[in-house]
């Protein structure tokens, strides 16, 4: 009879929907789809709206409602279809070209390492949390971490000077 | 590279979540509406269940009131025993104390054991002319104080008498049916 159970909808809605801008640009990431990164995080709130029974109230629901999104994208077993920055980037005018290099580069890694970046350092997630949210064991974050930066700073370092060319 | 620049790439991306958040409201608020009505319905189905196990006969005093249907109002063949044949003794009785409706001017028309409700019973038959009753013993302890019970066509009221459960069961209204139980009840302790 837990289904029945009456969970509170002004709360979620007070504690979940906050968080679906972040939850939408870690879906756009995840999917490289801005349809699909939409359908993402509304199945992700409809399963976190069915679960907030179970839901920990002294536990952080950021880290609970991605853990939610990486396992239902698991779930459906969708792939990254485009790698290219997604639509809907309003950069200010002065940083438009220096955010879609830095958004392209960061398009090219490999999947484990974006994800393990923008966890960590867009969402401010701890390596512990990250290690949570992806189900993977915290040094596998803090390699993943290590190896994204590494990768990023190398390949705008070197993509602009051979655009040049 | 710093963390700072892939932040501030990250965050330029506002994205526009007010259509998804209006699509989950809504959904949350229908969805939450089901389980209302869901939840209403358990209540509903939990107290209907909880009336009908309160209100449903005794299954022991169905059985009674089945087998009296067949065996005596429907009169369907049985191997009934008369006389000294009647298996009064294994349910502690005798023929006197069996006899004894006589004086509320019932005789004893016949006797049998049967199955009532898995267990084995004495099943006696009483008529005064016009109308029949039937008296069940059967092992175990009933309630001291004579309740009775509409089974559809049947009056059923229960007693114990000699240490065993007494049914009586009859075509009659409630009132003669528990006026015989007691009168039963008397003569059989």
């Amino acid at each position: 009879m837990n289904f029945l159970r009456t969970a509170s909808q002004p709360e979620f809605e007070l504690l979940a929907l906050p968080h679906t801008p972040s939850l939408l640009r870690f879906a756009k990431r995840l999917t490289g789809d801005v349809a699909a990164a939409e359908d993402l995080v509304q199945d992700t709130l409809l399963l976190a709206w069915r679960g907030f029974h179970n839901y920990q109230r002294e536990t952080n629901i950021r880290a609970w409602l991605f853990r939610i999104l990486v396992n239902t994208f698991h779930r459906q077993g969708k792939r990254k279809v485009a790698l290219e920055p997604v639509p809907g980037a309003h950069p200010a005018q002065a940083t438009v070209q220096e955010s879609l290099e830095i958004l392209q580069a960061l398009s090219r890694l490999p999947e484990d390492q974006q994800a393990v970046l923008l966890l960590c350092i867009v969402e401010g997630f701890t390596a512990r949390e990250a290690a949570e949210i992806l189900a993977i064991p915290m040094g596998t974050v803090m390699s993943r971490l290590s190896r994204g930066r590494d990768a990023l700073r190398t390949a705008l370092t070197v993509e602009p000077a051979q655009e040049k060319r | 590279m710093t963390d700072d620049e892939l932040i501030a790439a990250m965050q330029a991306e506002l994205p526009d979540t007010s259509a998804i958040e209006l699509r989950v409201r809504r959904r949350i608020a229908r969805e939450a509406m089901w389980r209302q009505a869901a939840a209403g319905l358990a209540i509903v189905l939990v107290f209907s269940f909880s009336m009908w196990r309160m209100l449903r006969p005794d299954p022991v005093f169905a059985a009674a009131a089945r087998d009296h249907q067949r065996e005596v109002v429907e009169q369907q063949p049985r191997r009934w025993k008369t006389g000294s044949e009647m298996p009064l003794q294994a349910f502690g009785l005798t023929p006197e104390i069996a006899n004894r409706f006589a004086a509320a001017g019932y005789q004893l028309e016949h006797a049998k054991t049967c199955g009532l409700d898995g267990q084995r019973s004495l099943h006696l038959v009483y008529s005064n002319g016009r109308s029949r009753f039937s008296l069940y013993l059967r092992p175990g302890s009933g309630s001291p104080a004579t309740h009775a019970a509409r089974v559809g066509q049947e009056q059923v009221a229960g007693f114990a008498a000699r240490g065993s459960q007494a049914l009586l069961v009859t075509t009659a209204d409630s009132k003669e049916c528990e006026s015989l139980a007691r009168t039963a009840a008397a003569y059989l302790n």
